[in-house]
């Protein structure tokens, strides 16, 4: 068979393949999806292997995450949120805490939850609110994907916040690059009246051992040195996007076949025993929509 | 012809009910998990009924739809997992 051939049998309706192009008859999927399976599997491995080829770089600065969040305040009718140096140093030890001890929670393995670094930089708080992202490429996405969280969302619009920390970090998450976002909210006690509690929130289960109110102490635990994020792509193997682009090349290729093949088919009235490529069409490109409009940034 | 137009409404309402509610729950990739497979099964289910009504269904017609879906749900829930 010829190359031409060989590409009509593949791709076209006809004689040589029962008049159903090739790529979609039921062995080719089922290749497909061992072949997916495999790539995952191999690029499992490679993390697993060579963990320092895989990773995920971004362009968040913590500016930007702040005028996003006092915008989202203003359409709430939130008072503006100031940035106050002890915060963005509590925030700084938290995504250095996380990386240092690699975990990814409001409470590390260890049970210090997130009020502790409040006490360390000694900031004395009234309210405390701590919200987490990772793994966004823009501070745009990171609001966005905060904004719908219901938790993360009454963080970003509580009235009673004053002051905010926020630090964007570079660093190794279980063998992984990673761009950590910490957004520390809190109201100190000198601007709150006599007699008010101290109250603090994180979006999922809250630390189940709710301090008073914060005070400075200081720590025995290591200094972490931290990488503030710079904020330049860098030349990394990303498996989110490798696992995306993959996605869509294989779906894409099949979808245009499933496309083609329903044409020829309606054009020469051909009969055949096989499911309707109308629907096999709406149903790949709603995936493949899903698959483009996916972003890798996780919230917490 | 009436009935197929039907068929596929119902199908466009599934997909976009499916597609709005997976970024509905952008902030739990569970929940996005889950919505997928149901997507994927409802097309399976969808296959089945519409050529039941069409008088042509056959295990090789619903092998393909099988096929089909789990390929599309293998896809994203392996992008899901490396979120």
């Amino acid at each position: 068979m010829s190359f031409v051939a060989r590409l009509k049998h593949f791709f076209l309706p006809q004689e040589s393949n029962n008049f159903r192009a090739k790529i979609i008859h039921h062995q080719s999927l089922s290749y497909f999806s061992i072949l997916f399976l495999v790539f995952q599997f191999i690029l499992s491995s490679t993390f697993l292997v060579k963990p320092a080829v895989l990773g995920f770089s971004s362009q968040i600065f913590p500016e930007k995450i702040l005028e996003l969040t006092n915008r989202e305040r203003a359409k709430a009718g939130a008072p503006p949120l100031k940035l106050n140096p002890l915060l963005n140093e509590a925030a700084q030890r938290k995504a250095g805490d996380m990386f240092a001890f690699n975990y990814w929670a409001h409470t590390s393995p260890s049970g210090r939850d997130p009020w502790s670094f409040f006490k360390e930089v000694g900031y004395r708080y009234l309210y405390a609110g701590e919200n987490l992202a990772r793994d966004f490429s823009s501070p745009e996405a990171v609001v966005s994907a905060w904004m719908a969280s219901p938790s993360h969302r009454e963080n970003i619009l509580n009235p009673k916040y004053r002051e905010i920390g926020v630090s964007v970090v570079d660093g190794t998450l279980g063998g992984l690059d990673t761009t950590l976002v910490v957004q520390l909210f809190g109201t100190p006690v000198s601007s709150a009246p006599l007699g008010e509690r101290s109250e603090v929130v994180v979006p999922k289960e809250a630390s189940k051992n709710i301090p008073a109110i914060g005070e400075a102490g200081e720590s025995s635990r290591p200094l972490v040195t931290l990488a503030q994020s710079s904020g330049k792509e860098k030349p990394l193997i990303n498996p989110f996007f490798l696992t995306k682009n993959l996605g869509i090349t294989i779906l894409g290729i099949i979808t245009a076949v499933v496309i083609l093949d329903g044409i020829i088919i309606f054009r020469q009235k051909t009969f055949r025993l096989s499911g309707r490529s109308l629907s096999h069409t709406m149903f790949l490109l709603g995936v493949i929509l899903i698959i483009i409009l996916s972003s890798p940034g996780v919230i917490l | 012809m009436k009935e197929e137009i039907v068929h596929y409404l119902v199908l466009l309402l599934i997909l976009d009910l499916g597609i709005a509610s997976f970024f509905l729950f952008s902030f739990n990739r569970y929940y996005q998990g889950a919505i997928v497979i149901t997507m994927g099964i409802l097309y399976v289910m969808w296959g089945i009924i519409h050529h039941y009504f069409s008088r042509d269904l056959h295990p090789k017609v619903i092998l393909e739809y099988v096929l089909i879906s789990f390929l599309g749900t293998l896809v994203i829930l392996s992008i899901l997992a490396r979120v």
